[in-house]
């Protein structure tokens, strides 16, 4: 006989729960009863403590209250259209001015942003499909109209910072209120490539208040801009409406700027900062052990800077001869020299980075062979080549520490396969003057033939496109000081292929150049970010930029 | 006739700024071209041209100079290079940074440099004149690069009690420890010899033979004397604070002139270099006519003219 009550919840309607097994104590049922109700109260329990910590069981974005950011880099000016002087402003502003586009770090692909996808159909045009339900940090709705109007302004070939990436006059016009055309005066194959680096300001900023883009970013990016007081910091919060808020986030960001990387290290170990930003290796392994060791991390990360060895080639008597060039491409250890001053990073055979187009595993490898530099310099002897006739390598001083060891290691190298050296340091003055051989009237005509002289130099390769070498590798190239017209046409007719053929003609060019050790890769520069342990774990990109959209706050 | 003396001394302040105006035309003007030390990267020749004629440097030396001297007497130097906005504004508004240091400092330099000076006059061989002679050595010979990052290891990383770098609030305590550190037994040291020979004069011995309190003799006759020297070596420690003191800045990522100035040397700005050039160069010429009139108050017996 069931002698269990009766509940109102038990109508013919309803269908009555099974009973219970016939002979089950009743005390079972009790602690049963209780174990349910513990574990509700213990889940209730866990989840307000998750709450207070931060704000990521309601949804809502951010919670990961504020971060410290010390940079070793100011910037001068806020301007968009100073973008174009590589990442001055990117570096920081990044997490407030997007860009249509963006490149995977992993993957170096370019990957959609602020526009979604995009059509090529003719050299000259390009059509950008935008993505919808986008901001400006000051209410104006982001598309294809106000997008064009902030182009127009930014995609300015007389701003001076943009002359990096701006050469040529382009047209921004709406198709559609998501559909954005683009008009090129001539075929840019780097367009794309460009588009990654130019961020997006907000057109009623540029309209209504133009002065205040100096000093005041408004974008659509995840954190809006809060304050700046020059040489001191600037603030961001996170901008809750942005298409990119999430939870774990962090809701404000400090950026203080500090030069000497020792105190920067000091500043993540003892918690004053959170994050460090350095351009190159400028940390000592005993500070990223100093940040390690208090619970944070110390990460190299590949930039897309490649550091290399610039020989004189044009009217040159010595330095002319290619088998004196490839001697002193064997005669250098760079496997050496990255192991002492390039925290042991491998030997580059490029000077685009990998991933990037017309990057080569094809060409010459000159590994460490003074045998064979002497054999070469002997050949080289025989064909009348005056090996007695001094090489200057010049390095840059006050530039970090590592040119003038570079500078030394390469002269003992050279010195050491039978050439004559001697070592010139310069001021970032005289570099200015004696480096840039197109500069003002002078050419890479006036190079004297006897010059013979070899610069410890790096090149920013931000649009990860050998094509951007051109400025050291063709006749008028600002740095070059390599004359072919030949390679001069080879970079022209590169130009106006597309896709995996332009790669194909980009690398044959370079396997080309390499032969004649046109330049002598060193290593791509690895840069340095410190954290603590109240960030999570983060890929740092090749950019420098720091994806505070990607970090979260350890909880 | 302190009139006439305040009058001869503001025209000769005056003369300095101009000169100091000249000197730094000249340098930048005659000496170097100023379009090829600012151009960034590689301008091409239609470029420096354009700059050139931007910058009036296409005209006759004495019309640019003319057009320099309009503008120094205007405040105006130009846009700084580097940061696209007008130069002079950007040093005027990092001074109130350096002020402020520069008070810290000699908050804890002339109390104490005074005090110990001062007492060492008075109790010579005693652990304090001693202590005097280890800190003027310690000014003379400690670098301020060095003595600024031992500061924060100690105070900041080990003992974690003062913040490394920053503004404002307690972020002064540490550069102003070292500027005192640097600037105290120099102003100490230069007290005691003044006190002490002001101790061997005669009106001292005449004063205490009046049966005068040793306080007053100290305080109401031989300080008046003995500080005259010690105001101009305490005018110059101002000075050079008020210069910004460039490492120390620039170690604790303090925003003030020095910091400033080492940025625009970095970013080759010309404007901006002449500009922190010519505000230290009022700033110093300034304090040498206060220095010069605060002399007629400690000691009247001073002659003008």
């Amino acid at each position: 006989m069931d002698r269990r009550p009766t509940s109102p919840a038990m109508t013919p309607d309803r269908p009555a729960p099974p009973p219970c097994p016939a002979g089950r104590p009743r005390k079972l049922r009790f602690r049963r009863t209780m174990a349910i109700v513990a574990v509700a109260l213990t889940a209730l329990l866990a989840a307000a403590c998750s709450s207070s910590k931060a704000d990521t069981s309601s949804g809502g974005p951010g919670g990961g209250g504020n971060v410290t950011v010390v940079s070793y880099l100011e910037p001068a000016n806020l301007d968009p259209g100073e973008a174009g002087t590589s990442s001055k402003i990117n570096f920081v502003l990044r997490s407030v001015l997007q860009s249509l586009v963006d490149r995977d770090p992993a993957t170096h692909q370019i990957v959609p942003l602020l526009a979604l996808s995009w059509a090529n159909p003719t050299p000259t045009t390009w059509q950008f499909q935008l993505r919808h339900g986008v901001t400006f940090q000051d209410g104006t709705p982001f598309n294809a109209s106000t997008a064009a109007a902030s182009l127009k302004y930014i995609w300015n070939p007389n701003i001076d910072g943009s002359g990096n990436y701006v050469t040529e006059a382009a047209t921004f016009t709406a198709a559609g209120p998501y559909t954005l055309d683009v008009k090129l005066a001539s075929p840019d194959p780097v367009f794309l490539s460009k588009m990654t680096q130019v961020p997006i300001a907000s057109p009623t900023q540029i309209a209504k208040d133009p002065n205040s883009l100096a000093d005041k970013a408004i974008g659509t990016g995840p954190y809006e801009f809060v304050s700046w007081t020059r040489g001191q910091d600037m603030k961001f919060k996170l901008y809750d409406k942005s298409w990119m808020a999430a939870p774990g986030m962090f809701d404000t960001i400090t950026w203080v700027w500090q030069s000497t990387p020792s105190i920067q290290e000091q500043m993540i170990a003892t918690g004053q900062a959170d994050v460090a930003v350095s351009s190159g290796i400028a940390y000592t392994a005993q500070e990223c052990e100093a940040v390690k060791s208090a619970g944070g991390t110390c990460a190299n990360t590949p930039s897309t800077q490649v550091n290399y060895l610039r020989l004189d080639e044009y009217n040159q008597t010595l330095l002319g001869n290619q088998d004196v060039r490839q001697a002193i491409a064997y005669a250098v250890d760079r496997a050496a020299i990255n192991d002492a001053f390039y925290l042991g990073v491998p030997v580059a055979n490029n000077i685009v980075t990998k991933g990037g187009v017309g990057y080569s595993t094809t060409g010459p490898t000159y590994p460490y062979d003074p045998a064979k530099a002497k054999s070469l310099l002997a050949e080289a002897s025989a064909a009348g080549v005056n090996l007695r006739a001094p090489i200057t390598i010049y390095y840059e001083t006050g530039n970090g520490d590592t040119q003038p060891d570079v500078a030394q290691e390469v002269a003992a190298n050279l010195q050491a396969v039978g050439l004559k050296v001697k070592l010139d340091g310069v001021t970032a003055t005289d570099r200015a003057t004696e480096y840039f051989q197109n500069r003002g009237s002078s050419t890479y005509k006036d190079i004297p033939p006897n010059r013979a002289a070899i610069w410890v130099a790096g090149t920013g390769m931000e649009l990860l496109d050998f094509s951007q070498a051109d400025l050291a590798l063709t006749c008028t190239g600002s740095t070059s000081v390599y004359c072919d017209p030949a390679v001069d046409a080879a970079f022209t007719h590169a130009n106006d292929l597309a896709g995996a053929a332009r790669n194909t003609a980009l690398v044959n060019l370079w396997n080309k150049l390499y032969t004649n050790v046109a330049l002598l890769p060193l290593n791509v520069q690895v840069n340095t970010t410190l954290y603590d342990n109240r960030v999570q774990s983060f890929t740092a990109r090749p950019d420098g930029v720091i994806p505070f959209w990607q970090i979260r706050a350890k909880q | 006739m302190t009139w006439r003396y305040l009058g001869s001394r503001l025209v000769a302040a005056a003369g300095v700024v101009i000169a100091v105006a000249v000197l730094i035309f000249l340098v930048s003007h005659v000496i170097g071209d100023p379009v090829t030390a600012s151009l960034p990267g590689n301008p091409t020749q239609a470029q420096i041209e354009a700059t050139r004629q931007q910058l009036g440097l296409n005209h006759p030396l004495s019309q640019q100079f003319l057009t320099f001297m309009n503008g120094v007497f205007h405040g105006s130097f130009g846009n700084s290079y580097w940061q696209q906005v007008p130069a002079l504004p950007l040093v005027i508004r990092r001074l109130p940074a350096t002020i402020y240091l520069a008070l810290a400092a000699c908050a804890l330099i002339f109390p104490i440099g005074l005090t110990l000076g001062l007492i060492a006059a008075i109790r010579p061989g005693s652990i304090v004149e001693r202590l005097v002679t280890i800190l003027s050595f310690a000014g003379a010979s400690l670098v301020s690069f060095w003595l600024a990052l031992m500061l924060i290891y100690v105070f900041a990383v080990r003992m974690r009690w003062l913040p490394i770098s920053g503004y404002g609030g307690v972020n002064v305590i540490l550069p102003a420890v070292t500027l005192a550190i640097l600037y105290t037994g120099n102003l100490a040291q230069l007290t005691q010899s003044s006190v002490a020979d002001q101790l061997t004069r005669n009106y001292v011995d005449a004063a205490r033979a009046r049966g005068f309190s040793e306080v007053r003799v100290l305080v109401g006759h031989v300080l008046r004397n003995g500080l005259i020297p010690v105001v101009t070596v305490a005018g110059a420690i101002l000075a050079n604070l008020l210069n910004g003191v460039v490492i120390v800045e620039t170690v604790f990522g303090w925003p003030g002139v020095g910091n400033l100035l080492i940025q625009a040397i970095q970013n080759r700005d010309l404007p901006l270099i002449e500009s922190c050039a010519f505000a230290t160069a009022i700033i110093v010429t300034v304090l040498n006519l206060i220095i010069d009139i605060a002399y007629r108050f400690i000691n009247p017996r001073v002659k003008f003219g």
